[in-house]
């Protein structure tokens, strides 16, 4: 029961780590945008949360393995991520990214415009106001998103599935674990482990309300 | 020391909007003024640079901010001019000192320390130095939000609607503080109001604005008193605009009425039916016919009490359209006169303003 539960934690992080740095980029440099260019990027990050896991899991498994362009440079570079873990951290952080992304645009955009005008008008270069104005009046919303985020790839089963395989003690993760254990007919085990999902999940998504909660009253 | 020129030619469309807006001005308190909706503020923020026209110029003293023409077009941060918006927009999870200190550079630590330190004195700040904005009231806000302006030593203070925010009773107060910043700080103010008192009070030159279009801009006692056009004239408060025809050198008929002209319009200026303006303070009220010149029978159809002065609405008889008086409280009830009193009315000869 421990090793799932390890292994998902240490996906979970990494692939929420992940999403963080590229949601976070990606949401401002979406903040603000209109247009019908800026609607596709949305739309293609957005994508992870409408297509089915098995979907994204395959298009994960085509582009990365040995025999794809991608799959080869990566594996020369001794970089393995089909039927390994590192292939369920990209799987998660993909699934991830979204939700980073519109919590922290949402949030970044909140930041009154004229704060910024202000900051530029005092000369200071705008990565500097990024750091200085918009990401600490916006943390909350930015941090409610990694949370979503590190809640999402805890319970990340199909794309892992197709791309990481279930493989016990290196790619098989708790959601997969319980699909085994239900496979095997050990519902105690399945129990277990079910319990502890669901409880940890919980916990995440009430720590989430109570970050959001404090946006709306400052 | 005589305050940079701001030369503004701009030719700006946003949405629906359409702003042309043409002005020259030097003094040390610069008023655009006009009603809700005439481009003012984003006139501002095109000289901060925080729109871009799509044609036009931009110059302040030597430097050109803008030109499109030859594709210059420098960032707010290299412009140099201090702004402050509406409601201030004070950085809320920052202290009042490092507020203060945003505009200078991090590196040079003691020197953005005195400069703070100073700041925070001369604007009455250094108690609240480690407090929070919100901690804060209006008027302490818009001194901070002022500090942080002057803080890198601005070329030009760039303020939107500086007194709207605040209370009545604040308001009196900050304007007279207001009027000592371009001495004390050796700094220009180009300032946007909507509230023609305040123009009035701490503005020397005024640019008129009214639906994105340029009505006039000069001295403020020259657009005060000889404004360009009607409309100009009604937006200065000049709200008495009368149809006359031209009798002789000096005098002009209102309907029945002679009216005798002092200075006499420029000969070049004449036609043979002008339209005058006569601002409400200008026309006195009377409850016998002195004998003076310019004395007509009038009665009185409103009275609106605004507090320190009333505005009257009077018609003289036969004529049209009836004319608004402004007379101080006091006066008023020495005159013991109410609405549907017959009384008199004398126009100053001087204050006959006809449009060229």
């Amino acid at each position: 029961m421990t090793i799932p539960l390890l292994l998902s934690l240490r996906v979970a992080a990494l692939s929420a780590l992940l999403a963080a740095i590229g949601g976070i980029t990606l949401a401002s440099l979406l903040a603000h945008k209109q247009g019908l260019f800026w609607h596709l990027i949305d739309g293609i990050i957005n994508l992870p949360l409408v297509l089915p896991p098995t979907v994204l899991g395959y298009y994960l498994l085509i582009t990365l393995s040995q025999r794809s362009p991608l799959g080869s440079w990566l594996g020369s570079l001794g970089i393995h991520l089909t039927f390994t873990w590192g292939g369920a951290v990209v799987a998660a952080s993909i699934v991830a990214l979204p939700l980073v992304t519109q919590s922290a645009r949402a949030a970044i955009e909140s930041v009154p415009s004229e704060l910024l005008d202000v900051a530029r008008t005092l000369g200071r270069a705008p990565l500097a106001i990024f750091l200085t104005i918009t990401l600490p009046l916006a943390w909350r919303g930015v941090l409610a998103g990694i949370v979503l985020a590190f809640a999402r790839a805890l319970g990340e089963f199909g794309a892992t599935l197709m791309i990481a395989g279930n493989i016990p003690g290196q790619t098989q993760t708790l959601p997969i674990a319980i699909y085994d254990a239900v496979q095997a007919g050990e519902s105690a085990r399945a129990n277990q482990l079910s319990l502890l999902l669901t409880s940890a999940a919980i916990v995440l998504l009430v720590s989430i309300r109570m970050l959001t909660n404090r946006i709306s009253r400052t | 020391m005589k305050p940079h020129k701001l030369a503004v030619t701009i030719n700006l469309m946003i949405e629906n909007f359409h702003l042309q807006a043409n002005f020259q001005a030097q003094d040390e308190i610069i008023a655009i003024f006009g009603p809700s909706g005439a481009g003012k503020s984003t006139t501002l923020r095109a000289i901060a640079g925080l729109i871009t026209p799509q044609q036009g110029i931009i110059r302040l003293g030597q430097r050109t901010l803008f030109d499109a023409q030859k594709n210059i077009n420098l960032p707010p941060q290299k412009r140099n001019l201090g702004y402050v918006p509406q409601n201030y927009a004070l950085f809320p999870h920052l202290s009042i000192a490092e507020n203060i200190a945003y505009g200078l550079l991090p590196h040079l630590r003691h020197a953005r320390h005195q400069r703070t330190r100073e700041l925070l004195e001369l604007m009455q700040l250094a108690d609240f130095a480690q407090r929070r904005p919100g901690e804060l009231s209006g008027g302490q806000q818009q001194r901070v939000a002022l500090a942080r302006a002057l803080a890198p030593n601005p070329a030009m203070l760039l303020m939107d609607e500086p007194l709207a925010a605040l209370e009545e009773s604040l308001r009196q107060k900050l304007r007279a503080e207001l009027r000592t910043i371009p001495q004390r700080f050796n700094v220009p103010i180009l300032l946007v109001t909507h509230n023609l008192s305040e123009a009035n009070s701490l503005a020397s030159q005024l640019v008129i604005l009214d639906q994105g279009k340029m009505c006039q801009a000069g001295p403020k006692d020259e657009i005060m008193q000889r404004p360009t056009s009607p409309a100009t004239a009604r937006i200065v408060g000049m709200n008495n605009i009368l149809p006359m025809r031209n009798l002789d050198i000096k005098t002009l008929q209102w309907g029945t009425y002679n009216l005798e002209v002092i200075p006499a319009p420029p000969t070049g200026q004449r036609n043979a039916a002008p339209l005058v303006g006569i601002r409400p303070e200008a026309i006195r009220l009377l409850k016998a016919d002195s004998g003076q010149a310019n004395t007509l029978p009038a009665r009185i159809l409103d009275d609106e009490d605004f507090g320190p002065e009333h505005r009257l609405s009077v018609r003289v008889p036969g004529q049209k359209p009836d004319l608004e008086i402004r007379i101080s409280t006091p006066k008023l009830a020495r005159l013991g006169l109410q609405p549907g009193d017959e009384a008199f009315i004398q126009i100053d000869p001087t204050s006959i303003h006809t449009f060229p």
